[in-house]
């Protein structure tokens, strides 16, 4: 963990209307590092991603990236600056091939000349590179996932902001999808994580953050936080 | 005999290129914004007239036609870029529908300026001389100029498609008409590329119809005539698909001219209205559309508000003096010795009385019906009709005449109610348009001639008690009130007792049901309520109400011709709704007041008063959408002693893609 | 309040009001839900809870008609209703709660309790009635209305606009909408999303007491505060029931514990 934060919350409360969800929240996240966001549905996991990469902006509080005041920035220029989302829906272009996807992601994205390119992309998901020709509607969730994580290294992200990645898949593939993730970590690439499945946190991160009620409860690294039952029963109703 | 076939074959593919092309454009703006742009025939038919400055007005002629076929559409391509950036930008966000009443707005005013600067006439395009003789094809002799059409017009869409499949800006536009915030997600201003969108789509209709007013004429009128087919073909190809516009295009094309019109002439113009119904009944979305991401239709449409400026006894009060100065229309007319009023006062309380129909169902139920001519014309035919045929007594015709339109409401109501928001506009339309077609067909509503009311006896009364209107007279003062004095009296007896008749519906248990599905339809239907029977009913009544409005229409000129139903009129009433301010019911009447106010203020000046009418209505799309009765609220901020600021257009999301929680 | 009411005060007889037998419900390959059978007794306070993902929703949407069944049968009072639409489940007695601030904003606060109310009592009026005749002059129905709006305690903000209530009374309001239409049975899918743990606290209780007399089928995520006012919970994961009975039993539940802890397989 490097000294300074790659990326930094200070005191951010964001909400929908009127209806308040994030409630002064500050976590920060260090170069290469897998940090977790875990909590229950409803927590404010999504909006704490929402509002680091302006789909929602922050009603007071900052977000700082490599320095960089991003708190006022829309969706379109955090992905400028190397951030990237990929959304719970994984919101694959359905009738867009996937190589489209992809190349789409290649036209916007970070200026970075170390992106991947398309090909680059093609090679390092073997299943993507079979599917290459078809429409994205024709991918299994397991694939959708991939495409949605190749689409984020195509843009050039150095943080990777991933939505409940395992949701709704098989659990051979959720290993896959977590293989990806520490591969993805090798590259060099940040990660942080939204998940309901503290078992995929525990494995996968450095540190997590317990989010309840749009405030965090708890940090920790993933080896203190499986020892605390206390926190686990009380927060994600794990009791042992 | 196969020459013949091979001829109209060809003739079809002609014009079918044509659409295609106009329906290509129309179909990708909406994909990608959202977007419905009435305003599209009249952007092809300014792309002729520009070509026909460049080519007749330099004198220059035929020889200039390909100078024309780059130029024209380059000027209207920019044209409309500045369009999209100044009137349609602002509306990004509010329900798709107020797209539909802009580009109303920006038809009146592309037309008017035509007809402001070309004239009236008609302009037949010099075509150059190689394309102006027959060529031989497959052992028939052709037209060169038609043979002309098909290729640069093919080669246009071509060019469109592999624009669209091959370029960056290409799948650009694809992903953006699929999912807008992903786009946005993956570091791309997609906002960035809805002018190219609409300047490339203003552009090809351009194109089009220049290449057709080599074939046709130009005339000022030809972009109303091409705009429904447009999109009826859009509808039925699926809006948003490039394929089903071409698809679309070539099959209406191929239906009109090679099958109907040498064939079935007397089906001409009906076939495709029936063929979109029964396509949206069956596959909502179209032979190619899909279900996108972002549908629209969920933001509100916005209500006129007075808010709580006067108490609601103050505002009866008020209401009770304005009837009371309208009352007087006529004596003051008399004293004046001018009936022109009296006249004017008539037309002015009928379409009130149109507007507050359609206002009962578009305010409170938020259905925008974009063919309410449809009532307007069946209420004035049936009146007619019944006076010739049925009865002499006009209370029994204009009983009919409701009747009628209550019962044809509820048979489109129950077709279209369940297919909502754009797609039930458009369905709407689409009946509108097969009325009035079939009013030209059928012999019984004597065709394009009409039918006059002229030498026939009927009188004000029931069971052959009453009399004619001229053969009543009152004497007030001075002044003598018979004929057209004492029909005003009908008709704003008319309108007084149903705006009343409405306001009490509005407080009964099915009012505050629709006001409840206005607010929220899911939860209504959560609640117990079938809302598609309530707005069904909804519809009903207005429908109604619109045909006591025809039957009036008729009596009023003693006279009906199709045009009674045809689809300007359905976009003037809703015209009126909006200037006044809608959901309001009175409002609507404000709106029908301010819009033959102006119009008569300005015919002093200039013929072209729909150019400043039109201006006027896009101003008030986007900033006064709550209408005129909205003004006293927006002002009393600035009064001494009034409530505190509020603002017309709050509550808009700043943003069509806001979503949903966590 | 009116009416001092206790919690414990809920009686189950025995009867079953809702039955679930063989509930399938596909998204393309994907089943939602799978084959999904259980019983409700008249009374009871049933909590169903699961990861994201499990279908508690669409078990939901399966029981009020917003979604159509794939297979399977709801009986509902001893009558099968699976075809039925929501207006008409809705007559039978299932109401609906949503999320608290999903009241007729634009509306006044008795409007919003007297068109629930309304609902319930078509019979109570003929078809020309109901267009013509003022919403002020339907006896019944007004006197229903005022009712609730003193059971919920809202009788004195009666004409203000919904959207102008504090948060707290317009929680109340969407519990007195929910029981103007005089439910038998109520679902209530998560109806504290985003409350702190005082506020769900509250709500809760507060269902608890204006609905007693109704049958409670809850989607909650706050797990503490299921066991404590459950009579029953039943645990869906992935599409299928995990396990059902008191909340001592599924808090001893091993696989339960594992349905939580993500359903891993290691």
């Amino acid at each position: 963990m490097s000294t300074d934060p790659l990326l930094d919350l200070e005191n951010v409360d964001a909400g929908y209307g009127e209806t308040q969800v994030l409630r002064d929240l500050s976590l920060s996240v260090g170069e290469g590092e897998v940090v977790s966001l875990v909590g229950r549905n409803g927590a404010g996991k999504t909006t704490t991603l929402r509002s680091i990469v302006g789909i929602l902006t922050p009603t007071s509080g900052t977000v700082t990236y490599r320095g960089t005041d991003v708190t006022n920035l829309d969706a379109t220029e955090t992905v400028q600056h190397g951030l990237a989302l990929v959304p719970e829906e994984r919101q694959i272009f359905p009738e867009l091939t996937v190589k489209e996807n992809l190349e789409l992601a290649d036209y916007g994205g970070s200026p970075d000349v170390d992106s991947l390119s398309v090909g680059e992309a093609l090679e390092m998901f073997e299943n993507l590179k079979q599917r290459a020709p078809n429409p994205g509607s024709s991918l299994s969730g397991g694939e959708q996932q991939m495409l949605a994580i190749a689409r984020a290294l195509v843009g050039g992200a150095d943080l990777i902001l991933l939505d409940e990645p395992t949701e709704g898949l098989a659990p051979y593939i959720v290993r896959d999808v977590m293989d990806i993730v520490e591969d993805l970590n090798d590259r060099g690439i940040t990660v942080l994580l939204v998940e309901q499945n503290v078992h995929v946190c525990l494995e996968l991160a450095d540190r997590n953050y317990l989010l309840n009620q749009g405030e965090i409860v708890y940090e920790g690294t993933s080896a203190d936080l499986e020892e605390d039952k206390e926190i686990l029963d009380r927060y994600l109703g794990v009791t042992t | 005999m196969l020459g013949t076939i091979f001829q109209q074959l060809l003739d079809g593919i002609t014009v079918g290129i044509v659409y295609v092309l106009l329906a290509a454009g129309l179909s990708v703006i909406f994909g990608v914004m959202n977007v419905i742009n009435f305003a599209h025939g009249e952007l092809a038919v300014l792309g002729a007239y520009f070509a026909v400055a460049i080519t007749i007005q330099t004198g220059i002629g035929g020889n200039a036609f390909v100078v024309a076929l780059v130029i024209a559409p380059l000027l209207v391509g920019v044209l409309g870029v500045a369009l999209e950036r100044y009137t349609v930008q602002p509306l990004y966000g509010r329900n798709p529908l107020y797209h539909i009443l802009l580009t109303f707005g920006l038809v009146l005013v592309i037309n008017d300026l035509i007809y402001l600067v070309w004239g009236t006439g008609s302009f037949r395009l010099p075509r150059p001389g190689v394309l102006t003789g027959t060529v031989g094809a497959f052992g028939f002799g052709v037209s060169a100029y038609n043979l002309f059409m098909i290729v640069s017009g093919g080669l246009m869409a071509l060019a469109v498609w592999a624009l669209l499949e091959y370029t960056r800006y290409g799948l650009i536009i694809r992903a953006g008409s699929q999912d807008r915030q992903m786009v946005r997600n993956l570091g791309i201003e997609i906002d960035r590329y809805y002018s190219l969108v609409f300047g490339v789509g203003a552009g090809l209709a351009a194109f089009a119809g220049i290449i057709l007013a080599g074939n046709q004429q130009a005339h000022p009128d030809l972009g109303m005539s091409i705009i429904i087919p447009a999109f009826v073909i859009v509808v039925l190809g699926g809006l948003g698909s490039f394929k089903g516009a071409v698809v679309g295009g070539l099959l209406v094309g191929i239906l009109q001219e090679s099958i109907l019109r040498p064939w079935v002439p007397w089906l001409e113009g009906m076939v495709i209205f029936v063929l979109m119904i029964g396509i949206l009944l069956i596959r909502p979305h179209g032979l190619f559309g899909t279900e996108h991401a972002e549908e629209g239709g969920t933001e509100r449409l916005l209500a006129g508000r007075t808010g709580s400026l006067l108490e609601r006894e103050t505002r009866f009060k008020l209401g009770l003096v304005m009837i009371g100065v309208l009352a007087l229309v006529p004596i003051v007319a008399g004293l004046l010795g001018n009936l022109f009023w009296v006249t004017f006062g008539s037309r002015v309380l009928i379409w009130a009385l149109f507007a507050l129909s359609l206002d009962f169902v578009m305010g409170y139920t938020g259905l925008v019906s974009l063919g309410h001519a449809l009532f307007l014309g069946l209420g004035a035919y049936a009146v007619v009709l019944g006076l010739i045929h049925v009865t002499s007594s006009v209370f029994v015709a204009l009983a009919l005449a409701i009747a009628l339109s209550a019962a044809i409401a509820w048979i489109v109501g129950f077709l279209s109610i369940r297919v909502a928001g754009v797609y039930f506009a458009m369905i709407t339309l689409a009946f509108a348009e097969l009325y009035y077609n079939l009013l030209y067909r059928l012999e019984i509503t004597g065709g394009s001639e009409g039918l006059g009311l002229l030498g026939q006896d009927y009188y004000y009364g029931l069971a052959g008690i009453g009399a004619s209107l001229d053969d009543i007279a009152f004497f007030v003062g001075p002044v003598v009130l018979t004929g057209h004095s004492l029909f005003y009296y009908v008709v704003l007896g008319a309108l007084v007792a149903s705006y009343f008749v409405t306001r009490r519906m509005l407080q009964s248990p099915f009012g505050s049901v629709l006001k409840s599905i206005r607010e929220n339809e899911e939860r209504a239907t959560f609640l117990g309520y079938r809302t598609v029977v309530y707005k069904r009913r909804a519809f009903v009544v207005s429908g109604a109400f619109a045909g006591l409005a025809g039957g009036l229409f008729a009596l009023n000129n003693a006279f009906v011709s199709p045009s009674a139903a045809e689809w300007l009129k359905s976009g003037e009433v809703i015209v009126m709704v909006i200037l006044g301010g809608m959901g309001t019911l009175y409002g609507p009447i404000i709106g029908a007041g301010a819009f033959f106010g102006l119009e008569q203020l300005l015919t002093h000046y200039t013929g072209r008063w729909r150019l400043v009418l039109g201006t006027i209505f896009v101003l008030f799309v986007i900033f006064l959408p709550r209408g005129l009765v909205s003004v006293p609220t927006l002002l009393a901020p600035y009064l001494p002693g009034g409530p505190g600021p509020t603002s017309a257009t709050e509550q808009l999301p700043e943003d069509s893609s806001t979503e949903g929680g966590d | 309040m009116a009416t001092e009411t206790q919690i414990d005060d809920r009686r189950t007889n025995g009867e079953t009001v809702l039955e679930l037998d063989g509930l399938v419900k596909t998204f393309g390959a994907f089943a939602a839900i799978d084959d999904v059978s259980m019983t409700v007794e008249r009374g009871e306070f049933r909590s169903i809870i699961g990861p994201n993902g499990a279908g508690k929703t669409t078990l939901f949407n399966l029981i009020s008609g917003a979604l159509p069944v794939t297979d399977g049968t709801v009986y509902f009072d001893g009558e099968e209703i699976t075809k039925l639409s929501p207006p008409e489940r809705v007559a039978r007695g299932i109401g609906r709660s949503f999320q608290i601030s999903n009241v007729f904003g634009g509306l006044s606060v008795r409007e919003n309790v007297r068109l629930a109310a309304q609902a319930d009592r078509r019979d109570g009026y003929n078809l020309v009635e109901s267009f013509f005749k003022p919403t002020g002059r339907y006896g019944d129905i007004n006197q229903e209305t005022d009712r609730i709006l003193e059971r919920i305690d809202l009788d004195h903000v009666a004409d203000e606009e919904a959207d102008a209530l504090a948060y707290g009374d317009r929680r109340r309001l969407e519990i007195g909408v929910v029981l103007a239409t005089d439910p038998e049975l109520v679902l209530f899918d998560e109806p504290t999303a985003g409350m702190s743990v005082e506020e769900t606290q509250e709500t809760i209780e507060l269902i608890e007491e204006v609905l007693v007399d109704q049958t409670l089928l809850l989607i909650e995520h706050d797990i503490e505060l299921v066991m404590e006012l459950s009579d029953r919970i039943t645990v869906l994961n992935q599409g299928e029931i995990l396990a059902e009975g008191t909340p001592a039993q599924i808090s001893g539940n091993q696989s339960v514990q594992d349905a939580y802890l993500g359903g891993m397989v290691e």
